[in-house]
């Protein structure tokens, strides 16, 4: 299943086993660093995606996390073509009365077949503030999405919204209502809705708990979760916090500046993480429990992570890693490969180290 | 899917307080502005002067006429419908004031509203009210000799200018040229900088470069030399329509296509940040077009910097077109503009006879700070920041 | 016990708003010791870091206003202090540091020079000597090349190494009491573990007793000795981090707790979170703040207000029912 991943470079068309909802195949996406107008000149370029593959099966959360700067909101975005991806490819299999599609590239479509594909692919932002629209009630708020692809009657959509909002938790009497209005938890419960209105089958969730406060984070999350169980919905999770990730995710991919440096199953890369990135990420993850906390010791990186105009050469890690071995790791880049079933980890080096 | 009991969300909804009416966007405006005690202050002193300038042919008596007032033939077919539309506004915002028991405005704009209908109906030669006399009057005592310099008195109360004309009457004209310079340049400008600011902000490169760059030159052009040598030739120009040769429009249009650009680039500046907003991506996900991010999501966000610098920019452009008048390059004699006279007023103030000066400074300053004010408490009561946050 | 070095009694702070007044801080009493470690934990808006702001009287007049309550601090009631006087204590004998370090450094400076105004400011060196101090206190944060950073610029700093700094400045003048306020919110979790660690170490070392303000109780239970959870403007619950961890008293700690995803638990089951939200602090609802919210509320919460008093168990708890509810034993999913 998964060993698949790596061997569908680009051939313009793809097969896909029916329970494969999205793949990604050598995803790219740099920010060129441009110098002059009229008369560009590219000095320089962000790497802030570098040649990730990855696939997420239908009904599943696929968790991708890692610290800022890694480039795991340019992949969402770049997923839902939010962004331009510089190159590779973004399938997406969708299902429509039963049966599966012929899967699409979201990456090469054009205008019109984009646009269809929208109904299938949606949002959840992070910040609740910014992404609701100050000037716009509830309704047309929630709306929008039908409205652009015409969808129902004016009065058919109201209907809509008000079902929607129940569906979030919200009272369906606060469809004139405006955002400034609502607390964060409710706003978040907005943008939820939104994403919802079309039916899709998609959802992207870019870090939609980490604005919150905690007890306000476990109300969404269950709704996610309540969501995605009666809905059948499929996520990409995007995070830094792990333990969050933990908690919702089936699987998990951890990046750092650009790579995907290890995915796995959830419970094997929190029990048997073997990237020392993830070794890191995982032990400085602080654990409500003072006892715990007590007994724990934590693998401190040195220095920052380097700018992504300039990655190191040979594995992105190996300037703060404490395996990093100097003739092999600064000079090749490791593959992503596939150690245990289901497993994969790109460094030099791996081993199993518990470190939770 | 299931609809989840809202029985807790209730809760929530008291423990936050949230009032069983909506407050709309439009209330919070109010009321900030209305805290905004100065801002309302020149809100209604704005629409004082704008309404006397816009009404002014109907209060004034018609040049050597011995009935006061002026048949709607006389005045022109399109003012009489303007000055009908005001007057039938202001006694409807009276009744709506009274409604939602705003009694001192309700007053104020009942008062506005019978003037004007009890001046039309005069006009129509069906009531004889007491009028002001002319602005090109000048004004003879009973023995045919013209009162010249008159100082202020009961039945003068802005007394006369050195060709004997009537300075109340020539003030409330005046405002006319201001008012049509406010107007057009208002709307000049809130298009011509929004148009290009927008497309500059929201399509990169090329498109923003080279409307950017246009906008540096237009700014770049030193106004009051630009103005003098255009306005001077304006008139000369055969295939120009004559409204725009004489009186205040010709000068309102040019002023208009030369000041709209600190407003592009604000409105630029705008579309960038907004652009980048994620509920803008929110539309995008959703498959909205350009033209529906634009005008849905972007302009009505912002919208605020665009009123706040249309305004302060009239208030500069009104300023230019006395300067103008006063330098002898605006609006040309006998028309009566508050610059022109403020510079007449000020060839006779060293003589003492100091009134139409103050009196077409006062009423020009006060009108201009009366702008700066109210851009003040517009900026307040629209900034976003005030109005989306709850803390 | 000896003389507690900070003593906070019955402090209010007010702000007044359009809307109304809020009590951001109404009724806070506690005492920190010597060498202590306090966390002051809760949601945003509960009034943790106004508690902050004012023992550090930095609450800004006309909005802000200490109503009543005192702030005795070494002996003193900081609270009757000349600004002259406060100016002394402030970065003196109680430092602080703020979430984000960007806006507490002036860019136009270089580190070198804030930190050695800093230190010129509250002790009596000289300037070289001052400079050796300051280079010094860079080195114990674990700045690397310490030396020639001194003539960088805050922008030429990254978030973690900024913090470092904003810790360095803190302690350079050997501070009996650091407020850290959310020092580690806005950083990423590797670089929050080294900034922790260093924290720690610094504060163990000096013996400096630390107020840590955070909403994250992650942070706090390998920090702390003692902690405290604040709810709607005033004190909740108090005890040691064990107490609170594993024997919360108070239902709030409990669904707070509950509401926490782990990273050592393979729980996939919904969280046990807290209905609703926090009240607002205009007008706070009758009876316990956190009656409207609570699962386990009766009329009497709805009636009075708690006070914080002993628990059978040890810790100190606000809530009318601590004494027969067995939150210990009651399991995820019973609240919904």
């Amino acid at each position: 299943m998964t060993d698949t991943v790596h061997q569908d470079t680009g051939s313009g068309t793809a097969t896909m086993p029916d329970d494969v909802i999205l793949r990604v195949n050598h995803l790219v996406k740099e920010f060129p660093i441009n110098r002059g107008v009229f008369f560009k000149k590219q000095v320089g370029a962000v790497h802030a995606v570098s040649d990730i593959s990855f696939q997420v099966k239908r009904g599943e959360t696929l968790g991708l996390v890692g610290e800022s700067g890694c480039g795991k909101s340019t992949t969402a975005r770049s997923v839902l073509r939010l962004l331009e991806p510089t190159s590779g490819e973004v399938w997406f299999q969708g299902q429509s009365e039963g049966a599966t599609d012929a899967p699409v590239d979201v990456a090469g479509a054009d205008r019109e077949v984009l646009h269809n594909l929208r109904k299938e692919l949606q949002i959840v932002f992070q910040d609740p503030y910014a992404s609701l629209n100050p000037r716009m009630t509830v309704a047309s708020i929630v709306a929008e999405p039908m409205t652009v692809h015409d969808i129902g009657t004016q009065a058919d959509r109201l209907e809509r919204v008000k079902h929607l909002l129940q569906v979030v938790g919200l009272s369906p009497e606060h469809t004139n209502r405006y955002p400034h209005e609502f607390s964060g938890g409710q706003r978040q419960r907005i943008g939820v809705a939104r994403a919802l209105a079309l039916n899709p089958q998609f959802m992207v969730l870019d870090e939609p708990v980490s604005a919150l406060d905690v007890s306000i984070q476990a109300q969404v999350l269950n709704l996610m979760q309540d969501l995605q169980e009666e809905l059948g919905l499929t996520y990409l999770f995007i995070a830094h916090d792990l333990s969050v990730v933990r908690h919702i995710s089936d699987r998990v991919a951890v990046m750092y500046l650009g790579k995907i440096v290890e995915m796995t199953d959830r419970d094997t890369l929190y029990e048997r993480p073997m990237h020392p990135y993830t070794h890191a990420l995982l032990s400085a993850v602080p654990i409500p429990d003072p006892t715990v906390e007590a007994t724990r010791k934590r693998i401190i990186l040195e220095g920052d992570i380097p700018s992504p105009s300039s990655p190191p050469p040979g594995c992105r890690f190996n300037t703060r890693c404490p395996k990093a071995e100097a003739g092999t790791c600064d000079v090749e880049e490791p593959p992503l490969t596939e150690l245990e079933s289901g497993h994969w980890v790109a460094c030099h080096f791996p081993e199993i180290v518990q470190v939770v | 899917m299931t609809e989840r009991g809202s029985s807790d969300e209730l809760v929530l909804d008291a423990a936050e307080g949230i009032s069983a009416e909506p407050i709309t966007q439009w209330d919070l405006f109010v009321t900030r502005l209305r805290r905004h005690r100065l801002a309302t202050i020149a809100f209604f002193y704005m629409s004082f002067i704008a309404y006397v300038a816009l009404m002014a042919p109907l209060f004034t008596c018609e040049k050597n006429d011995t009935f006061c007032g002026r048949s709607p033939v006389e005045m022109g077919f399109l003012t009489t419908v303007i000055m009908v539309i005001v007057a039938v506004a202001a006694l409807y915002l009276a009744y709506r004031s009274f409604m939602s028991k705003l009694r001192g405005a309700g007053i104020a704009l009942g008062v506005v509203g019978l003037v004007s209908v009890v001046f039309l109906i005069s006009s129509w030669g069906l009531l004889d009210v007491p009028h002001i006399n002319h602005y090109a009057d000048q004004l003879p005592d009973e023995n045919g000799r013209i009162l010249v310099n008159i100082a202020p008195r009961t039945s003068l109360p802005l007394g006369t200018d050195d060709l004997g004309r009537d300075v109340l009457a020539r003030v409330i004209h005046g405002g006319r040229a201001s008012l049509a310079v406010g107007i057009v340049v208002g709307a000049l400008v809130a298009l011509l900088g929004t148009v290009v600011g927008s497309l500059a902000g929201y399509y990169p490169g090329v498109v923003d470069q080279s409307l950017m760059r246009f906008t540096d030159l237009v700014l770049g052009l030193p106004l009051l030399p630009v103005a003098i040598v255009v306005g001077r030739v304006l008139p000369e120009l055969r295939f120009l329509p004559g409204f725009l040769k004489q009186g205040a429009w010709g000068i309102a249009v040019l002023l208009g296509v030369l000041v709209w650009g600190a407003l592009a680039r604000i409105v630029r500046a705008e579309f960038l940040s907004l652009r980048e907003k994620e509920f803008v991506e929110a539309a995008r996900a959703a498959g909205a077009s350009d033209r529906r991010i634009i005008f849905r999501h972007i302009l009505p966000n912002a919208i605020s910097p665009i009123i706040v610098q249309t305004t302060l920019v009239v208030g500069t452009a009104i300023i230019i077109e006395a300067a103008l008048s006063f330098l002898g390059f605006g609006v040309r004699p006998p028309i009566p503009t508050w610059g022109g006279m403020a510079a007449a007023g000020a060839a006779i103030a060293v003589r003492g006879f100091w009134w139409e000066l103050v009196f077409s400074a006062g009423a020009l300053i006060s009108t201009v700070l009366a702008i700066n004010f109210m851009g003040d408490g517009l900026r307040d009561a629209l900034d976003p920041t005030q109005t989306i946050e709850r803390k | 016990m000896a003389e507690p070095l900070l003593k906070v009694d019955d402090l209010r702070t007010y702000f007044s708003t359009e809307e109304g007044v809020v009590k951001a801080v109404d009724g806070v009493s506690f005492q920190v010791g010597a060498g202590e470690r306090r966390g002051v934990v809760g949601e945003s808006g509960c009034g943790k870091s106004v508690t902050a702001m004012s023992i550090m009287r930095l609450i800004e007049p006309p909005a802000g206003e200490i109503v009543t309550g005192t702030i005795q601090f070494d002996g003193r009631d900081l609270l009757r202090l000349s600004e002259a006087e406060m100016q002394d204590v402030r970065g003196g004998e109680i430092a602080m540091i703020f979430q984000d370090p960007m806006t507490a450094l002036n860019p136009v400076y270089t580190v070198g020079d804030q930190l050695i105004e800093t230190i010129l400011l509250h002790q009596k060196v000289s300037k070289s000597e001052a400079r050796d101090i300051a280079i010094s206190a860079l080195d114990d944060v674990q700045i690397p090349y310490a030396k020639n950073r001194m003539e960088d610029y805050p922008h030429q700093f990254s978030g973690g190494m900024r913090q470092r700094v904003m810790i360095a400045m803190g302690l350079s003048c050997e501070p009996k009491l650091l407020i850290a306020d959310e020092p580690t919110t806005a950083l990423d979790v590797t670089t929050q573990a080294q900034i922790m660690t260093l924290m720690l170490d610094l504060a163990e070392e000096r013996n400096t007793a630390v107020l840590l303000i955070t909403h994250d109780l992650g942070v706090v239970a390998g920090f702390c000795d003692t902690i405290q959870v604040m709810y709607a403007g005033s004190i909740v619950e108090r005890g040691t981090g064990d107490e609170i961890f594993h024997n919360p008293q108070h239902p709030y700690t409990w669904g707070l707790l509950g509401s926490m995803t782990r990273l050592d638990e393979s729980q996939q089951e919904r969280l046990n979170s807290v209905r609703g939200a926090p009240p607002s602090l205009i007008n706070p609802p009758k009876g316990c703040r956190f009656g409207p919210r609570c699962d386990f509320a009766t009329d009497i919460c709805r009636e009075a207000l708690p006070i914080l008093h002993q628990s059978q168990e040890g810790q100190k708890v606000a809530c009318h029912r601590a004494d027969e509810l067995d939150l210990k034993h009651l399991t995820v999913g019973v609240s919904s």
